[in-house]
Formats: C-alpha cells, structure tokens, sequence
C-alpha cells in the first residue's frame, strides 16, 4: 500500500508541479484561454520549466527527494497563491454530439486499460534499459554525470528529468503515469483544437482516433517520451495559433520554452522549434512588426531550453548534437562509422523489404516496425482530401513538420508526433459524412482492443495485451509480477546479483538498467564500448584476428619522423592496425618514451597500434579516405629501413604508402615494396591475450547469450579466455574473468 | 528605457551564445602520445590452450623444447641430440595418438646399419622402432590416457640408438626433427 501511495505521489506531485508552473506562466502571458483548454496546456507548458529546474539541480548534483519536495511545494502553494485553483477563462459551448456517451464510454474503458498498465511495473523495452535506467543512475549519483559509455545519456532528456522528479518518490511506474499524464494531455488537446477552431466533431473524432491507436496506447503508457514529444509540439502549435489571432509578446515567453523544448525533449522533435521560429518572423513581417524584442523574446526562450543540452554535451563531449554530427565534431565518444550504422539501422529496420511493405507494416502488421497504428489509419490519404480547406492545409504542413523525420528512424512510434494532425485532417473529412466519424471511432475502438489486434496483426507485436489490475495496484508484487512476466528483469538481478559494485559488465545487448545499479558497457552504445566489443570478437572471429602482415621495405635511411599514409577512397571497409612495427634491418627499432605517435582519424587510440599486443588495435572507425595516417616521431633521427603492420585481414582495399621527414617538418613520399602476408592460423593465445586487456581496461564481468557468436565459444573454450560461469538466466550467461 | 532593455537583451543574447561556442569549440586532448606500456607476449603456458603438438619451425616452438633440440635449420626442422625431449599441455587426455615426424639421414648410418628410436610419454615406453635405411619417418602410436594427466606438463622423449657422435667435437646428433606431438583418434 506504501508502494501504491508513493506511486501515486510521485506522479500526482510531479504533474501538480507542472500544472502549476505551467498556470502560472499562462497566465501570466496572458494566454486567452478557454476554462477546457487550460489545465492540458498549463501541463505541457509548466512542463520545460521543471524540466529546467531538475536539470539545473542535476548539474549542481543536488537531486534529493526532500529538495524537489520543497520547490514543488513552493510553486504548487505559489500558484495556488495566485489563483491558479480558480478556473479562468470561458468554457466552450457543450458538446453537442449525440454520441458523446459512446465516446466517453470508450475513454473510460481504454483509460482504465492504460492506467493500469501505466501503474503496473515497467517493462518496456527502451524504458527499462535507458529512459529509467539512466534516470535511477543520476538519482542514486546525487545529480547529472558524465557518462561517455552510452549514447543514449548524450541524446536530450527533457522529459527524463520529469521523470527524475517522479522517481524520486515512486520509482518506475511514477515515471510512466506522468508520461501518461502527457498522453490524457495531448487527448483532451486535440479536443479542444477541434472545439476552438470550429470541428468539434473533427476534434473529438481524431482525438479518438489517436487516443485508442495502439502504438500510441502502448507508448504513452511507459516510461517512454514520444507521446509526450506529441504533447510538446501539438501544445506550441496550439499557442502558435493563439497567439497568431491574438498576439502579444507575453505570449511568446510560453511559445519559446515549448519551441526550445521540443529539442530538449528529442532531437526528432526539433524541426518543431525551426517551424516555430520561421512562423514567429513570418507572422511579425506580415505584420509589419517584426521587432527584436518579440524575436529575442521567443529566441532566448527557446535557447533556455535547448542550451543545457547543447553546453552539457559540449562540455561533457566534445559535441554538443552527440550523439550525431561526428564528422563535424570529431570525439572520441562515439565514432563516426557507429553512427553511421545506427543511422542505417534506424532507417533500416531488420525484415522490411520495401518501402512499399510501410502502410501495413505501419497499420495492420506491427511486428517489424515495432508498433502498430490500428487498420483505421490505412484510411489516412482520404484526410488529404483535408486539403481543400485552410485549416485542412495548416494540419497537413504540420503533419509534414512533425513528421519529417520520420525519414531517419521508420520505427511506428515516430509517426506519433504527426499522428494527430493527421487524424484531425481525417476527422476534417470524415465528419463531412454523416455517421462516418462516430462509426470509425467504433470501428478503431474494437480493432484496438488487445485481443482483437491479435486477430489481424503479427504476433509478438508491440501493445498492450491485457488490463494489469492486481500489479497496478501492487495486490501482485512488483518483484513476483516482473519474475512472472519480464525475463529481463531476472537477468538485470542476476547481474545485480554477482558482479561486484562498481565492477564493470560488458554485453553485447541491452540490459534492464532500470532494475540494477551495475555499471554496464552495452557494446553498440559507446565508442569505448565498440572498442572492448571489438576486441572481445578479436579472441574469437577469425575476420578480426591480426593474421595479415604487411611489410612495407624502402631503402634504409635516416628520419625524424614516419608515416604510414592510407591512400585508397570509396571503399566501406575501415584501416585497422593491431600492431605497427618499425625496422632497421631484421632488428625491430625500440619504442622509447621519446617517441611520439599521431593518428588521423582517431588520434586517441593510436597507442593501441603500438602497444606490443594483438589483442587490441587503431582503427579509422569511419570508411577509408586518402589521407589518413598512422605517425611516429622518433624525437631524433633514426635509421630504419622497413614497417611491419599487423593487421586483421578484412580490409581488402587498402593501399598503404610510407612518407618520411628528417627536420620533421617537411615530408617526402619515401618508395617502398610491399609484402602482404597471411597467417593460416591467428597468434596463439588470442583468447587468453584479450580477456588480459579486458580485465586492464576494468571490464571482470561478460554477459552472453546462446544467440550472440560469443556465447559457444565462451562455453567451449572457457579455459583459453580463462573465465567462469558465474550464473545463467533465460538463455543469458554471465562470465567473469578470472 | 525600452532601447536599454532590449540592449540588455542582446548583450545577454551574444554572450550566451559566444560561451556556448566556446564550450563546444574546447576539448583538451594531447596533438601526440607517447608509446604506452609494452605487453610482455604469453608463453604457451599463459594461453590456455593446449599446447598438443609443436612444428620444428612455429613461432614459440623452443617452448616446448626441453633438452636436446637445436636451432632452427631452413626455417622447417632441427637437429636433436641423442635423447630429444619436448613438453606438452593436455587437457582432454583420452583417445590421443601421438605422432612425431622426423628423418634420419644417410650420415647417421655411417657407423652403423640399425638405429632404433624408443619412444617415451611420462616416462612410459609408447613404442620402440628399428630403422635400417635413411628417410623421413612418422612414429604414430595410440597412448594410454592413465599416463597422461589432464592440465599437467607431459614429457616425450625420442631416445635415438646409437646416436652420430661427431668425432671432433663428441657432439651427438640423434634425429632430425619437423614435428610431434598428440593428435585426437
């Protein structure tokens, strides 16, 4: 009953707190709100300023319970001070649609649906390895820490630290009601658009229509952000509309948070702060009142919400859009080629063959897309008919704004931001016919019901499946629900179980982070993790072992300095070197301390080329250029005749050149002989030679599955990478390193 | 008084921005590194995995010589003396044949017309045989798992009779080696 209670605390406080931000700066912009409109709005619009608080006591490593207590006390009893209890503004006219007891039958049978699951113990996939996980992490830290080894710490977490606030007195299910606080917000929103903007209908219909679509039922009911992404951007539309009818600089104060926090919430979502910006500047010229003050209004607004993250990343990573734009600010946090990949990956999904498969997969199938918008959205293009209207016109820009990048991640869930534009439009129509509207809210209804989707949908699709009532209410037990339903969890515990505190864990898939406080290196997620991942498959796969030589003979002379120079372009493939060895004759030429070794790219893990071990290696880590080098200055002039590179075999297109320097200033092409060599066998040892640079890099512990390459080969040779099995769970294994 | 506002405005404005482009222009990385702590390379021993059979010329082959064996000879085989012996690391013990492939040339038959080679595991004769022309041999015979112990150094020796002794010197050439070891049956 405890738990229950301070589930409930944490929730109701936190969006209190937001409501109550968010009244006061409405009505202190003086927002000509309806009574209906106000309390959606003033959530969404309370929103960034906490957002910005949690994040300033983050960095200032001040996040404690009794703290946020007290500033939501403050603020909740100030604007309580202020009136914000008093409803303000008119009411709109009733509704006057014959069918509103069937619609609210609907929004009370799918309420109790997604409360339920919203209460039960988290189990979504992204929310229980990064949303949450990332967010007990800085609570257990005290506040924000630079993390380097996930990416997904680097990305904007506007609504985490919402979620941070609610964590901090109900833990998991607290984050995922106030998501779902934003998902009751964006519905009543769309609500209310139809109601002021003259569809009443159309609103109430695509209201239903994005409230019971399943994609949106499933996300907005965990601790995910992309229904109240949703929320953020249809909330600054909305006040942009206002304010185009009724302007006023005050206004913008609100505008400009939301705009700013649209990239503060989720880089997908900043077209919504350029859109934003380009309409303020076009509204004030047509106008003829374009002036500073509204522009720096709306932009330091803006920049208030967007800045924490872009100096946090800045600072904390070498580039502030990490983790994207690497080739423009080169890091040694995340490589160029991984994000490359993830990009590809995102735009990729694994079993979509053709773009033509995205309307079913997107509506009916669900099981590759992650997701399903429900059958009714197969409907969509008719809402183009929308297009004869103005306002037909304006949801369809918008749509397009939100939905632009759509193009760079063809998951299901980054339609939701342009999802409700879109069901206005067919609202628009629809409503044009009549009786049509109500029974395709009926229609979507049945064929959103859990049993029903799996009638036509995939299985193993991503929804809601059934009421959670007894775990909701926890008369199941968080820990007996999470053993009975969520194999992750049990792993989470058995790697909260038996790897050591502050003991690190590398693993090549994600882990329930939101269910242990073990320190884990995910290989995908960091550069650093890339690295050790790499370098475990070093052990094992034949295609990264160092069995190629290359030796590079020129005429013996004296230098300064020498560089091997890669030459070839156009190709995937990366420059990998595990080993690079000078000669001066048959004798190899010491490694002092006098030398001093360069890299382009990558000039961080260049010693890894020269460290005497084929267990570890420099890489491009992005796809082969000319130009790129691999250089050593010996401190004097040395003698040498010959460069030996170790390398894995798998980079067929390389052309690899020697320049050398005598003043080390100026360089000269030095001629050379190649002499490319391939061993039948890799270097013995390989195992035992990397679980050594494992265990000097702090990683004792190894997370396997039956599925990932490593998994027989840890069973199998577990004397040569000198581990043990320490325990096993749902197919995972964990092995230390002895 | 608006004008100084809004002056404000600005300055704040340029000031946020420029330190928002200081912090993104700054990192502090080393342009060079020095060379890091050289790995010291496994013996055969350190790796972990079996070390169950050894060419005359493999990189690290002189770890598994334990007495007897000489230097490398045209990259592919070795004299030995009288009683060459190596040293193996098993660890799955049962159903092994070793084998051991070698030559004896026609100088070694100077003195005599038979050599016989007895060949030992732990200690433990494996067989004996009886060569009376020069060539390339291969010794191959099953070996009782009780000899062996699993995880454990195992030692064979090639005991060569009579051996070359070379009158100047009295060094003993007993065989010449390419390669031994245990092989699974």
């Amino acid at each position: 009953m405890m738990q229950l209670g301070a589930i409930l605390f944490g929730a109701a406080f936190t969006v209190a707190v937001c409501l109550a931000l968010g009244q006061l700066l409405l009505r202190w912009a003086q927002a000509p709100l309806k009574r209906q409109e106000e309390l959606p709005l003033a959530l969404v619009a309370g929103a960034p300023i906490l957002s910005l608080i949690v994040f300033l006591l983050g960095i200032l490593q001040l996040f404690h319970w009794w703290l946020f207590l007290a500033i939501g006390a403050g603020v909740i009893t100030l604007a309580v001070a202020r009136g914000g209890l008093r409803p303000g503004g008119e009411s709109f006219e009733p509704l006057a649609s014959p069918y509103r007891w069937v619609y609210a039958g609907i929004f009370a049978a799918y309420g109790v649906l997604y409360l339920s699951n919203a209460m039960a113990p988290e189990t979504s996939p992204d929310g229980s390895t990064y949303h949450l996980g990332l967010v007990s992490r800085y609570l257990r830290a005290g506040g924000l820490e630079r993390i380097t080894t996930n990416m997904y710490a680097n990305i904007s977490q506007g609504i985490e630290m919402l979620f941070v606030f609610a964590f901090a007195f109900g833990r998991h299910s607290a984050a995922a009601l106030v998501h779902l606080a934003f998902f009751a917000s964006i519905t009543l929103s769309i609500v209310n658009y139809g109601r002021r903007f003259g569809l009443p209908g159309a609103g109430l219909a695509a209201a239903l229509f994005f409230f019971l679509s399943p994609v949106v039922g499933r996300d907005g009911t965990v601790a995910y952000n992309d229904v109240a992404t949703a929320a953020v951007l249809f909330s600054l539309f909305y006040l942009l509309r206002i304010w185009s009818e009724s302007p006023s600089d005050r206004l913008l104060v609100p505008i400009g948070l939301l705009a700013g926090f649209c990239y503060g919430v989720k880089y997908t979502a900043a077209p919504g702060l350029v859109f934003a910006a380009a309409y303020v500047i076009w509204k004030l010229h047509r106008a003829q009142r374009l002036r500073l003050r509204p522009l720096l209004i709306f932009g330091l607004c803006a920049f208030l919400l967007v800045a924490p993250w872009m100096v946090r990343n800045a600072v904390w990573l070498d580039n502030p859009v990490s983790p994207f734009f690497n080739k423009l600010f080169p890091n040694p946090h995340v490589q160029i080629a991984v994000e490359e990949e993830y990009r590809e990956h995102m735009r990729n999904y694994d079993g979509l063959e053709s773009h033509w498969d995205l309307p079913l997969e997107l509506t009916v199938r669900g099981k590759v897309l992650r997701g399903l918008l429900g059958p009714l959205f197969l409907l969509a293009p008719l809402g183009l008919i929308a297009l004869r209207w103005k306002e037909g016109r304006w949801l369809w820009l918008l749509a397009l704004v939100t939905g632009i990048t759509y193009a760079s991640n063809h998951g299901t869930r980054f339609l939701i931001p342009s999802l409700p534009y879109v069901a206005l439009a067919m609202g628009l129509v629809f409503t044009r016919v009549p009786r049509l509207a109500p029974a395709l809210v009926v229609a979507h209804a049945v064929l959103s019901f859990p049993s029903v989707i799996l009638t036509y949908s995939d299985q193993e699709v991503w929804i809601i499946y059934r009421l959670h009532w007894k775990a909701a209410l926890r008369i199941e037990t968080e820990e007996g629900f999470l053993r009975r339903t969520f194999p992750d969890y049990e792993v989470a515990r058995m790697v909260q179980d038996n790897v050591g505190d502050g003991e690190k864990l590398l693993a090549f898939g994600p882990v329930a982070e939101a269910y242990t406080d073990r320190e884990i290196l995910v290989v995908y997620q960091a550069a650093h993790n890339r690295v050790l991942g790499n370098m475990l498959m070093a052990g094992y796969n034949t295609g990264s072992q160092p069995t190629r030589r290359i030796r590079l003979d020129f005429p013996s002379g004296s230098y300064r300095k020498l560089r091997l120079v890669q030459t070839a372009a156009g190709f995937p493939e990366q420059w990998q070197v595990s080993e690079l060895r000078v000669f001066d004759g048959s004798g190899e030429l010491e490694r002092t301390n006098q030398w001093r070794l360069r890299a382009n790219p990558n000039p961080w893990s260049v010693q890894r080329a020269f460290d005497n071990s084929l267990a570890t290696s420099w890489s491009s880590w992005e796809a082969i250029r000319d130009g790129m080098f691999l250089e050593i200055d010996f401190g004097a002039e040395r003698q040498a005749s010959a460069i030996v590179v170790e390398c894995p075999p798998d980079q067929w297109n390389i052309d690899l050149r020697v320049s050398g320097s005598r003043d080390g200033q100026t360089w000269e092409p030095v001629p050379a002989e190649m002499n490319d060599t391939y061993l039948a066998e890799p270097p013995k040892g390989m195992r035992r030679m990397v679980a050594n640079e494992l265990k000097r890099e702090g990683v004792r512990y190894f997370l396997t599955s039956e599925h990932d390459p490593a998994g027989p080969d840890f069973e199998e040779r577990a004397r040569e990478w000198n581990v043990t099995k320490v325990a096993g769970s749902w197919g995972r294994r964990l092995y230390r390193f002895n | 008084m608006l004008r100084q506002g809004q002056e404000r405005l600005r300055f704040i404005a340029c000031a946020a921005c420029l330190l928002f482009l200081l912090a993104a222009g700054c990192n502090d990385y080393p342009e060079s590194y020095p060379p890091p702590e050289q790995r010291v390379p496994l013996t055969p021993l350190e790796t972990g995995e079996e070390m169950a059979f050894v060419e005359a010329g493999e990189a690290g082959a002189e770890f598994y010589f334990v007495n007897d064996i000489r230097a490398l000879e045209v990259d592919q085989w070795r004299w030995t003396g009288e009683a060459p012996t190596l040293r193996y690391l098993l660890y799955d013990v049962d159903d092994l044949t070793f084998l051991m492939e070698f030559a004896l040339p026609e100088v070694s038959f100077k003195n005599t017309n038979r050599i016989t080679v007895t060949f030992l595991v732990n200690g433990k004769e494996v067989g004996r045989k009886q060569y009376d022309t020069p060539g390339r041999r291969q010794f191959e015979a099953p070996v009782d798992p009780d000899w062996l112990v699993s995880g454990e150094e195992t030692a064979v020796t090639a005991r060569v009779n009579p051996a070359l002794v070379l009158p100047d010197s009295g060094l003993k050439y007993g065989l010449i080696f390419f390669k031994a070891g245990f092989e699974r049956r």
